[in-house]
């Protein structure tokens, strides 16, 4: 620990406690408007603490009390017990948009993975200078917001402009109903949404890559492991704090969706890729049920907590 | 890792190569989009067959200009705001010892876990109570707290050597010139990462400043571009928006890219922070 307050900072193998004499007294002149050591931690914390009071810790504490009350927009809050979380538990919209983040999340991952791995093994046999300059290209989608990113898919999906229909129609076959369709839509914004995030998690796993020690594949090529066996046996279980971490964060994010489907197909057709962020919006804002919303929010915070936590409990016992 | 056989290596440079140009082609499309004539819009060629900066001239003459004045104003406010404030709160984890401060720690740590659209209701109860809705500090301030930020400085202020402040003190420097002229300077390259990771986050917001902001003249470029892409088939506009929303996004990811090109290497860092804590 080198946190610690100037006189015992010093010494970083001596125990503080050890020298308070020196330390306490060669601290020349304190100024009052310097600030005491004693108290110049608490200055420094506090201006992050008052915008993170408020609108960071304490909003999820508000939101959680928030569930528990009858909020109609402009009207006074009244207690309204668990009210909200069995009208949300039971609207079936609200399970409809459960369920498409769901399934669209699992296909998510199941694409996203395997393929961030594979770009980020091909990657880690590139030089230096080389991944410098692909890593430009693989970063910048992730540099777009979500709603750029919408426009330019719908420019590729499009029914009478998108790209690709005008492709499959110039070879003489028939377009797709990319968006227009519940059969495709779903996972034409999954598509999408791997699009945007390939690369970045890509250079991650590969920053997890470069800290594999050469000497592992070296003695694994000896014992004439070909490249599956390495990739199977020493890659992925070295590389797996980070999958860890990018799953987690992918699932998480997944859960989140909401901006894409809103701008795209407004959570149609047929409510295909109505999402669970969205039934919160629309039930706070369109309907302007805060407290119901909050219940939604709720509900939704521990689908993802428990997502986590499944998602870390399976890659720790399966490298066990 | 080992050297590839011939095969293997053409093999790698293929996949590589094609994930390149998966990752570049719609980029390169909606470039292309926004500088042929929207008649041709459906046509299929690489290669634009008619120039015109048409479009670029009806996003001008739209609320696109606005938009993204709004987005630059509150993108550049709450990074000053945000490294401000987490520069010195992480200069408060880092080097000292105080009663707290592993509970705030923790609470800090821990709200990385609340996702967006769950503080966005009750930021929008307290804005509203303020009467701060439809204001750019409804928007910078919830932004400006970024837990990830302080987490990224820690760590930078941690590893600078401890003999470094105390000489400075026993020079007779106060707690926040030790900070300002002998901590800051060191920590420049995180100031960088975490600058980045602000501005970038302000500037792609869209749950946020959809929320807060319901004039169109106050909107941000993400929620106008959504808004100027959803008239595209109403048939409420005259003619169709697609110049303005083609050139309008070129506008808006044009910043983005060029600091990633200049600055490649705080991207890395800030972006990839995330899972170093891993």
């Amino acid at each position: 620990m080198t946190t610690s307050a100037p006189p015992d900072a010093a010494g970083r193998a001596v125990p503080h406690k050890e020298r308070p004499e020196t330390a306490g007294k060669s601290l020349p002149r304190r100024r009052s408007g310097g600030g005491e050591p004693r108290w110049a931690p608490y200055g420094f914390i506090t201006p992050f603490f008052l915008l993170f009071l408020p609108f960071g810790a304490g909003s999820i504490l508000l939101a959680v009390a928030m569930a528990f009350l009858s909020w109609p927009l402009g009207r006074a809050p009244s207690f309204a017990g668990v009210d909200n979380f069995r009208a949300v538990l039971f609207d079936p919209v609200f399970r409809t948009g459960m369920w498409n983040t769901l399934r669209m999340l699992v296909v998510f991952l199941m694409v996203l993975m395997p393929l961030a791995i594979f770009v980020a093994v091909a990657i880690n046999q590139l030089s230096r200078r080389t991944v410098n300059v692909v890593q430009i290209v693989l970063f910048a989608p992730v540099t777009m917001s979500l709603i750029a990113v919408s426009v330019i898919f719908s420019l590729l999906y499009d029914d009478n402009v998108g790209l690709l229909n005008n492709l499959l129609r110039g070879m003489g076959l028939s377009g797709l109903p990319f968006l227009s369709s519940p059969d495709f839509a779903p996972w034409a914004i999954v598509a999408m949404r791997v699009w945007r995030v390939l690369g970045y998690y890509a250079i991650m796993l590969y920053a997890g890559l470069q800290s594999i020690p050469d000497e592992l594949y070296e003695a694994a090529a000896i014992d004439g492991a070909g490249w599956w066996s390495r990739l199977w046996h020493i890659t992925l279980p070295m590389l797996q704090p980070v999958t860890l971490f990018v799953l987690v964060a992918a699932s998480v994010a997944s859960w989140e969706v909401f901006a894409e489907p809103n701008v795209l197909t407004d959570g149609g057709p047929a409510r295909s890729t109505y999402t669970a962020v969205m039934y919160i919006f629309e039930t706070s804002f369109g309907k302007f049920n805060l407290g119901r919303g909050a219940a939604a929010s709720v509900l939704l915070a521990i689908a993802i907590i428990s997502t986590t936590l499944i998602v870390s409990r399976l890659l720790r016992s399966r490298h066990q | 890792m080992i050297p590839l056989s011939l095969p293997g290596r053409l093999a790698t440079w293929a996949f590589v190569g094609l994930v390149t140009l998966i990752c570049a082609l719609p980029l390169y499309w909606l470039i292309l989009s926004s500088i042929k004539p929207v008649e041709l819009l459906a046509q299929v060629s690489l290669i634009p067959q008619q120039v015109t900066l048409q479009n670029y001239a009806e996003a001008f003459a739209s609320p696109v200009p606005r938009w993204l004045f709004n987005t630059v104003l509150i993108a550049v406010l709450t990074t000053a705001l945000g490294l401000a404030v987490a520069t010195l709160a992480a200069f408060g984890f880092a080097r000292y010892r105080f009663r707290g401060k592993t509970v705030l720690f923790a609470l800090v740590i821990a709200s990385l876990a609340i996702p967006e659209y769950a503080s966005v209701l009750p930021t929008f109860a307290i804005m509203r109570e303020l009467g701060l809705l439809n204001t750019y500090a409804a928007v910078v301030l919830p932004m400006a707290a970024n837990a990830l930020v302080l987490f990224l400085l820690r760590q930078y202020f941690t590893q600078l050597p401890a003999e470094l402040f105390d000489a400075a003190r026993i020079d007779g420097a106060s707690e926040i010139r030790v900070f300002w002229s002998v901590a800051l300077p060191l920590v420049r390259p995180g100031l960088g990462a975490a600058g980045l990771i602000l501005f970038l986050s302000s500037w792609n917001a869209y749950l946020l400043p959809l929320v807060m902001m319901s004039r169109t003249e106050e909107f941000t470029i993400p929620v106008g571009l959504a808004f100027l892409h959803s008239q595209l088939n109403t048939g409420y506009m005259e003619i169709s928006p697609w110049g303005a929303v083609t050139a309008g996004t070129v506008l808006s990811i044009m910043p983005l890219i060029i600091c990633l090109m200049l600055m490649q290497r705080h991207f890395v860092a800030g972006l990839t922070a995330g899972a170093v804590k891993s």
